[in-house]
């Protein structure tokens, strides 16, 4: 990643620590004689973070060779994989996955060497095995959709 | 004596010998597939074991554990792919043996070598147990809290690198333990109102999400291609028996470098069969033929990646320190059952111990017979279409997380850590030190507070107590050694430039 990927990246943790010790601050410190109780530890890891996270931002401000690496793509995979979890509950877990499986692997496959059968068998075949196995064998629950599934 | 028939009881009942094959085939699966790695696995089967009692979850996953390793040979010596980085030595030879028609032989070599490794390591476990048993007796509250910082440390320290951001990651761990209702004090903590968060950040959906999701992650940004097909004929399938035994001390010298090489926290198998390998050619009387085809050379690292396993869970067990990130599910899932790992475990559950040893040998045996009895089964996975592994991996994780609790917040949490992992990894943050942090932080806690209780506040028990103080030591030391190593690097670095 770049060096501003990696200076966003040890900024956000020291906010985050930040805020984890602004937090663990109000706490309340009830506790037994001798034990330091429950704020001292979430203070104690919060400040240690803030610390380490600091001196790497101090480290990534030296300029120093980087390597770009692909993610692109990642990127891509990630968004769909948010979107499938948003539609999961709405649409149900056989629609929203068929649709995640065929639309993923459309988007990674550049150069088409999976076939529409085999797309089309994995993508709506599987997320119904997993669906049977889940909701009969196992007895769990999944989100179901308009179709019950 | 006792235990130990005990234990060999409760591995011989018929669902533990099933549960163990299943985890054994799935592994093999997993491990033929390039991209899919055996903590991968491990973190998806997590789920799975929830409803399982402590010992057949545990003997689930090592089935697993075994299978991925030596599955992983099956497309590293048809096509040069290791399927994980466990195999990468077996390509050296392995491939090579397979453009000269002798794929079967090596395959059949790979897994008989394997059977060998796993059962000297599982032996050596075997041949610890007293001696840690004896050792648990040292161990109180400080010792454990002592326990829980050098294992964090370490791994700290040899995860990546930058010993900073491993330190960082280690902390952040310990952080995100601490959210969810005290279990002292009933008080709550970073819970914002929500009933969900009340209850912590659940381990298994950060492991299936960091182990998974950020994985399938990582291989969608490279797009791994595969394009070739099965077209390899087997031939014969079992290496000639003369020929392996005229290997023995090629196997034997294999199987301590793994075991060695596993206990080490931070080395790992990809070390240990490199290692081996190179060994076998230094002892071989053909060194020079070594790269065109050897047996020797399939054995080598074959014996050493299921060594491996033994050395790597010896430390889990005993000191809570997975020298292998693949020991980290397994450390979850004992947490996860209630059974705390330690020394104490020697003397408290030996049953429990024996079982697992029990349990190591089966997986290691079924493997053995599944994988050579299913071999052309287990080679059609890997037509699987490489641009479909990435979603279905995301989609088996997701589910796994979801199906904990079936609730959409363990999904959630597990799509996140997942790609907060790609993010952190890509920038350099190791994710292991995370992981344990999340996995020790409420044993530290919960043991540091407890020896305040008992001292009224003494801190100083810590380095009075022999144990406690040479544990703290080790973690320092490691520190220390790193900080000097990157040091050293540094200076390197600048008197080159």
């Amino acid at each position: 990643m770049t060096r501003s990927s990696r200076l966003a990246v040890a900024a956000s943790i020291a906010a985050f620590a930040l805020l984890a010790l602004l937090l663990a601050w109000q706490i309340p410190s009830r506790h037994v004689k001798g034990d330091p109780g429950p704020h001292a530890l979430p203070l104690a890891v919060a400040a240690l973070v803030l610390v380490g996270a600091v001196a790497a931002l101090i480290g990534e401000m030296r300029p120093r060779p980087s390597g770009e690496e692909p993610w692109q793509q990642a990127l891509v995979v990630g968004a769909g994989t948010v979107a499938f979890l948003l539609l999961l509950p709405v649409v149900g877990f056989v629609t929203s996955s068929a649709l995640f499986l065929v639309a993923t692997s459309l988007y990674l496959d550049s150069r088409r060497s999976i076939t529409p059968v085999t797309r089309l068998v994995t993508g709506v075949g599987f997320p119904l095995v997993l669906w049977w196995i889940f909701s009969r064998l196992l007895d769990v629950s999944l989100p179901r959709g308009l179709m019950g599934f | 004596m006792e235990p130990l028939l005990q234990g060999l009881a409760f591995v011989l009942q018929p669902t533990t010998l099933l549960w163990i094959v299943i985890g054994d085939i799935v592994g093999i699966f997993i491990g033929a597939l390039p991209g899919l790695t055996a903590t991968m696995g491990l973190a998806l089967f997590l789920p799975v074991t929830i409803q399982l009692d402590s010992l057949t979850a545990i003997s689930l996953l090592l089935g697993l554990y075994f299978g991925a390793v030596t599955g992983a040979s099956i497309p590293a010596i048809l096509f040069g792919i290791p399927g994980n980085p466990n195999a990468i030595a077996t390509v050296f030879d392995g491939l090579p043996m397979a453009r000269k028609g002798q794929a079967g032989v090596a395959l059949g070599g790979a897994v008989i070598a394997s059977f060998i490794g796993g059962l000297i390591s599982t032996a050596a476990l075997l041949a610890a147990s007293p001696a840690l048993a004896r050792f648990s007796l040292l161990f109180g509250p400080a010792e454990y809290f002592s326990l829980a910082v050098a294992s964090l440390t370490i791994i700290a320290s040899v995860s990546g690198p930058s010993l900073l951001r491993g330190v960082v990651m280690g902390a952040m761990g310990v952080l995100l333990a601490t959210v969810g209702i005290d279990t002292m004090t009933g008080i709550r903590r970073f819970t914002f109102e929500n009933p969900f968060l009340a209850s912590g950040i659940g381990l298994v959906p950060v492991l299936i999400g960091m182990f998974g999701i950020t994985q399938a992650l990582d291989d969608a940004a490279r797009s791994r291609d595969l394009h070739k097909v099965v077209t390899q004929q087997l031939g014969r399938l079992f290496p000639n028996l003369r020929q392996l035994r005229g290997m023995w001390r090629i196997i034997l010298e294999s199987s301590w470098i793994g075991t060695f090489v596993g206990l080490l926290p931070g080395a790992g198998a990809s070390v240990a069969v490199v290692l081996a390998y190179e060994r076998a050619r230094q002892i071989s009387p053909h060194p020079e033929e070594f790269g065109t085809g050897r047996l020797e050379g399939v054995v080598a690292p074959e014996v050493a990646n299921n060594a491996c396993i033994g050395g790597g869970l010896i430390p889990t067990f005993t000191l809570a320190l997975p020298a292998e990130a693949a020991a980290v599910p397994i450390l979850a899932a004992m947490i996860i059952h209630g059974v705390t790992p330690g020394p104490l475990l020697f003397t408290s559950q030996p049953h429990f111990i024996y079982a697992i040893i029990f349990a190591m040998i089966v997986a290691n045996l079924t493997t053995c017979i599944f994988q050579l009895g299913g071999i052309r089964v287990f080679i059609k996975a890997l037509s699987v279409p490489p641009a479909l592994m990435p979603p279905l991996v995301i989609l088996l994780s997701v589910l796994g997380a979801y199906a904990l609790n079936g609730w959409m917040y363990d999904a959630v949490v597990a799509v996140a850590a997942g790609i907060l992992g790609f993010i952190l990894k890509r920038t350099g943050y190791p994710l292991i030190p995370l992981i344990l942090g999340l996995v020790l932080g409420p044993m530290m806690e919960s043991e540091f507070r407890r020896m305040m209780i008992i001292t009224g506040g003494d801190m100083t028990v810590f380095v009075t107590r022999p144990l406690s103080l040479l544990l703290l030591a080790a973690g320092t030391g490691s520190l220390v050694r790193q900080l000097v190593h990157q040091r050293r690097l540094a200076q390197k670095g600048a008197g080159s430039a």
